[in-house]
């Protein structure tokens, strides 16, 4: 039963996974406050502690071949349970697409359109996003390769150029926070940026890609990311100091202040262009997931016509979440880490103890045979 | 039909998509702006509010060349107002003029050295939280009133903002110490045991000719000013604080006075605690100078005088160092960040000498070491009154 006949490359596989961590890099402030100048090692700390989690996806990917993450749910869990799980993952979709989309708008509003009103630019990603979608997985993902490499660039660009105001001595002292936010920080590194990536799970049939190359892809995919988000949280750390933490977005600010020679200065776009390409990026594959998920959920084969409704709710949705950044930012220190823990971590790996247990992966094929007789 | 429908839509949706994506909410055309050059903060008569002067770089061009001595009076607006925080005082200014005002290039903050003392830690939200604030802005302070610094028609440069730029743009490259950002101040006043600086100008009036002159250091404590370093002493924090170029080093002795230039100077600093508690400072200073000038020195051969020069100016750059420390502890304000040093090199004992730093501190034992390389004389290698002393033997 799939609805999207489009399939992509392991390369493009690799990116996707790539640019949707990115996307998360620039709005590394729900770290950088709570761990400070330790959020670099926490960063490093919190990507080996998911390796893990990453080969649990990868498991599951592998294990079922030909089946997303709500088909899998029914299969392990049974037609009832299975679907009641759906549906919750459902709303997980929706609402990181809408999270990410009023991110979307609250950032451009603060980087360079502060009078347009956030309807319109969330409109005008939404009216180009539901664009994609409707022409499926392959559109998608396209572009995932253009838009990693752009940011490399350009943030190697903006690394260079701010090189000279990093003061080394800002990393120190290391570890002279309570135990407690080192646990925090890694928490909320694993599941806000890290394991948000089992929506790939639901994309993962669409992959041309054999068992081997699935683990080579999706960690180098990943790898990719996180070296991203270690290079925007350095020279976050190292220019500003003890100042991390009261900017909303640190790498603006940074960006901000290169000046070399009075000409090379106000660097700022280049954060501007990377945040929208990259959160365009993340919202879109959200949107198309969702979209897809609820497609398949009611049955629908033409999930084309669900496409701009579901944008629809999720701008709706989006402004409804939250009143203000503060509560954003403070929610997802403190709230969502917790929030997300079940869909990113538990599911998935009660998914796999049951999936063993019952043998299941050996059937799958005859399974669904039988159920398309 | 299809194809027909799609035409028709997006015949419909481009010029819609036209409209919307040229982001009407956000132009700002050049000739309905006023460009901020420079922000002045002043004291006023009620202690809660703020006297705000906005200098205003016009954006008219000189090119018709008709007038001499008017460009000079056009070429800035001062608006003035008094405000309880600088938002109102913006607030009022955009009501009453016909331009929207934008801070983005603004270069200077400056703040009157009677605000400095009341106290400027709630007055400076603004520049942090504003979107168009830039970390970048230069922090100075006026001796008297900063709007007079503002208001200074100088003869360099038509904008007294920019002149105050260039000047910190120079100063950059003899020090970055020298440069204070508001990210550097704001950073040393949230930090609470670094003490902030900022630079003194003060506008100085002689034969109806205006100047702005570099006064020194103002040194802050607690967010009000406490204090101030002189030139001299400027150049003993500058040096103590290293990675100093192209910086004048003047000696005076018996024989002679000798200037020299600073090619490099380093400073590497090293803290330790003693068992009795007491902090001990380290300074490694690693100069290399070239010899400016020289006037005096009789008799001396070349190869003394290097020699002695070295030691001359290891004792100058030396008591440069220890003057302005001495100075600092009397004022009780660590403006090297040796607390922080102490923090990064002691995490445990610091949490104890966090809250006592302010007792600290004055006792704080200094040691300079001052290694000098003087490794070429400049065009001669011998000076004028040399030579005679040999001719005469």
């Amino acid at each position: 039963m799939r609805i999207d006949k489009g399939q992509i490359s392991g390369t493009q596989f690799m990116f996707s996974v790539a640019c949707f961590i990115q996307a998360s890099a620039l709005l590394a402030t729900f770290i950088s406050t709570v761990t400070l100048q330790d959020s670099w090692l926490v960063l490093l700390f919190g990507a080996v502690l998911c390796l893990p989690l990453i080969w649990l996806y990868r498991t599951l990917m592998v294990m079922f071949p030909d089946q997303n993450l709500l088909q899998i749910l029914v299969e392990v869990y049974g037609p009832v349970v299975g679907k009641v799980i759906g549906v919750a993952y459902i709303w997980f979709f929706f609402t990181l697409a809408s999270l990410n989309l009023t991110d979307l708008g609250n950032f451009t509003k603060l980087t360079i359109m502060q009078e347009t009103p956030n309807m319109v630019l969330a409109l005008m990603c939404v009216l180009v996003s539901a664009f994609a979608v409707r022409n499926g997985i392959k559109l998608v993902t396209r572009y995932s390769t253009l838009f990693a490499v752009i940011t490399f660039i350009l943030l190697s660009i903006g690394i260079i150029l701010i090189l000279n105001q990093i003061k080394l001595e800002n990393f120190l002292p290391m570890f002279d926070q309570p135990f407690g936010k080192y646990v925090q920080g890694i928490h909320i590194i694993s599941t806000i940026p890290f394991g948000e990536l089992v929506v790939f799970l639901m994309i993962h049939p669409y992959v041309k890609l054999s068992r081997r190359n699935t683990t080579k892809y999706l960690l180098l995919g990943f790898g990719l990311g996180v070296i991203t988000i270690l290079g925007v949280l350095l020279p976050n750390i190292g220019v500003l100091g003890n100042l991390l933490d009261i900017f909303t977005l640190p790498t603006l600010v940074i960006l901000r202040l290169v000046n070399l020679g009075m000409a090379l200065s106000r660097m700022e776009i280049i954060f501007a262009v990377i945040l929208v390409m990259l959160l365009f990026f993340k919202i879109t594959l959200l949107y198309y997931v969702s979209v897809l998920a609820t497609a398949q959920l009611f049955k629908v084969k033409a999930y084309r016509h669900l496409a701009l409704a579901a944008g629809a709710l999720i701008i709706a949705y989006g402004f409804t979440l939250y009143p203000s950044l503060v509560e954003h930012a403070a929610s997802a220190q403190e709230i969502t880490p917790f929030l997300w823990t079940p869909f990113e971590i538990l599911i998935p790996l009660l998914t796999f103890c049951i999936a063993k247990l019952r043998k299941l992966p050996k059937t799958s094929k005859e399974m669904a045979k039988e159920q398309e007789v | 039909m299809n194809r027909r429908i799609r035409l028709v839509a997006s015949v419909i949706l481009l010029p819609v998509l036209i409209m919307l994506l040229s982001s009407c909410w956000d132009n700002h055309e050049l000739d309905t702006l006023f460009i901020v050059t420079g922000v002045a903060l002043d004291k006023a008569d009620d202690p809660e509010q703020l006297d705000i002067t906005l200098q205003i770089g016009k954006t008219k061009s000189n090119t018709s060349g008709s007038g001499e001595s008017n460009s000079q009076q056009d070429s800035t607006i001062l608006l003035k107002t008094t405000a309880y925080t600088m938002m109102e005082g913006l607030m009022e200014f955009n009501r009453d003029s016909s331009r929207t005002l934008l801070l983005q290039h603004n270069q200077v903050l400056l703040l009157g050295s009677a605000l400095a003392e009341q106290g400027i830690k709630d007055r400076i939200d603004l520049f942090l939280r504003d979107h168009e604030a830039r970390m970048e802005v230069l922090v100075m302070i006026a001796d008297g009133r900063a709007d007079k610094v503002l208001s200074a028609k100088l003869d360099q440069e038509k904008i007294s903002g920019m002149f105050l730029a260039r000047e910190m743009q120079d100063l950059y490259a003899v020090s970055p110490y020298y440069k204070i950002r508001m990210l550097d101040f704001a950073s040393r006043l949230r930090d609470g045991i670094t003490s902030p600086v900022a630079p003194i100008v003060a506008m100085e009036e002689t034969d109806n000719k205006q100047e702005i002159k570099f006064n020194g250091f103002a040194v802050f404590k607690d967010g009000k000013m406490i204090g101030r370093l002189n030139n001299d002493e400027v150049m003993g924090y500058i040096w103590a604080m290293g990675n100093v170029k192209k910086c004048g080093v003047v000696a005076d002795c018996d024989m002679g006075r000798a200037v020299f230039q600073i090619i490099n100077l380093d400073t590497e600093r090293d803290v330790t605690l003693r068992p009795d508690g007491v902090v001990r400072v380290t300074l490694s200073v690693n100069a290399t100078l070239n010899i400016g000038e020289l006037r005096g020195f009789k008799g001396k051969t070349s190869q003394d005088l290097m020699r002695y020069l070295i030691d001359l100016a290891q004792s100058e750059i030396r008591r440069k160092i220890t003057d302005t420390f001495e100075t600092t502890q009397t004022l009780n304000a660590d403006i090297y960040g040796i607390g922080t040093s102490v923090h990064r090199k002691y995490p445990k004992e610091w949490k104890e000498f966090k809250n006592r730093w302010n007792e600290l501190f004055p006792d704080t034992e200094l040691d300079v070491q001052v290694q000098v390389h003087l490794p070429t004389t400049g065009q001669i290698i011998k000076s004028m009154e040399m030579e005679e002393t040999r001719r005469e033997d």
